[in-house]
């Protein structure tokens, strides 16, 4: 039986998923980032690399779909410092699914920041609002609400993750 | 008496059997010594001229902007189009992005554009540590631009690009890769 959830604060916090994810942190944010696509820019003097047209990011096993990623690095060693998406985001991580018009990923804290209609998906949970912020290696998720905008969640308690450590 | 002059005949005629042996050797000897023939490369049909070592320097207002050396060179002034071999071109940055150095096997370089056609093993690579490789790259002077239609692999410091065909901004160090494009990004060291 499904159950609607609405919060009424006007900047709420939600911890979702932890059952639903898992909790244990995968440490993919140290694995070599690797991406394709169609077209690829870079500009050295800005430090950025510029992916367009279906592009596909892996890093350990979180995968990023987009139509554009800007890829910003720094450092003596060019290091990934920022990664930004736009248009058609959508993260997938083991069954977790999130998805947004724009995610910024921060690889130093694991961490994205999904904004544009963010709505993360886990089996037949969904968890909407004005920001979700993913933490990759905690697997869990943020959801912040808006002023307009009240943090949402679908959360079936009797489904296959039901019962587990939260 | 009789016997003197037989004696005198006798000298007469060795000493002219000598004299014809003497230059029989001389001429022998001569056509011995000969002078070895030069042993020069016959220059293709159209080929005008060939140089080796050759080395061209492409200035503007003052500032070098490229270099081009070759261990051969050879000129077709009909076409003219100059053929270099064991190729080395040597592009200066612009705004402190340093010297790109370019190496190829073989290059034509077309006098009236000064356009340069790069062909087999090129490879690039700058002093601050990030190169290219591809079988073949094209430098047009005018816009200086390296570009190639084929596919292309690019290494930097913590990165590994590649894709299939590229423009490749020679002055500023800005490119890119046109289709089919896969990238590496190292994390902290890995």
């Amino acid at each position: 039986m499904m159950r609607r959830i609405l919060f009424g604060s006007v900047l709420a916090l939600s911890l979702f998923a932890a059952a639903a994810f898992g909790a244990q942190a995968t440490g993919s944010s140290k694995e070599p980032l690797k991406v394709k696509s169609d077209t690829l820019t870079t500009d050295n003097e800005k430090k950025t690399a510029t992916f367009e047209g279906k592009v596909v990011a892996r890093q350990g096993d979180m995968t990023l779909y987009a139509d554009r990623l800007v890829v910003s690095y720094s450092g003596p060693g060019n290091e990934v410092s920022q990664v930004e998406a736009f248009g058609n985001v959508r993260i997938v991580q083991q069954e977790r699914q999130a998805t947004g018009a724009h995610g910024v990923y921060d690889p130093k804290t694991a961490r994205i920041t999904l904004d544009g209609n963010p709505r993360v998906v886990s089996g037949e949970d969904v968890v909407t609002g004005k920001v979700i912020v993913y933490y990759v290696n905690e697997q869990k998720s943020v959801v912040t609400s808006g002023p307009k905008e009240r943090v949402e969640a679908v959360i079936h308690p009797g489904g296959k993750d039901a019962g587990q450590k939260r | 008496m009789h016997n003197f002059n037989n004696f005198k005949r006798f000298l007469g005629v060795l000493a002219v059997v000598a004299s014809l042996l003497v230059i029989a050797t001389i001429v022998f000897r001569m056509q011995q010594e000969v002078a070895p023939k030069l042993a020069v490369r016959k220059l293709p049909v159209q080929v005008d001229v060939s140089l080796q070592k050759f080395h061209y320097t492409e200035t503007k207002q003052g500032a070098k902007r490229w270099e081009l050396t070759a261990d051969r060179a050879e000129y077709n002034k009909k076409a003219d189009i100059s053929y270099l071999t064991g190729v080395r071109m040597l592009v200066h940055g612009a705004g402190g992005v340093g010297d790109l150095e370019i190496t190829a096997q073989h290059a034509e370089y077309h006098n009236g554009t000064r356009d340069i056609a790069l062909i087999g093993d090129v490879r690039g690579k700058s002093d601050k540590g990030y190169g290219f490789f591809a079988p073949r790259v094209n430098y047009i002077a005018a816009r200086t631009l390296l570009t190639t239609a084929e596919r292309v692999r690019l290494t930097d410091v913590g990165s590994q690009l590649e894709g299939t065909g590229m423009e490749y901004q020679a002055q500023t160090r800005k490119f890119r890769l046109m289709k089919d494009v896969t990238a590496l990004y190292r994390q902290e060291g890995k």
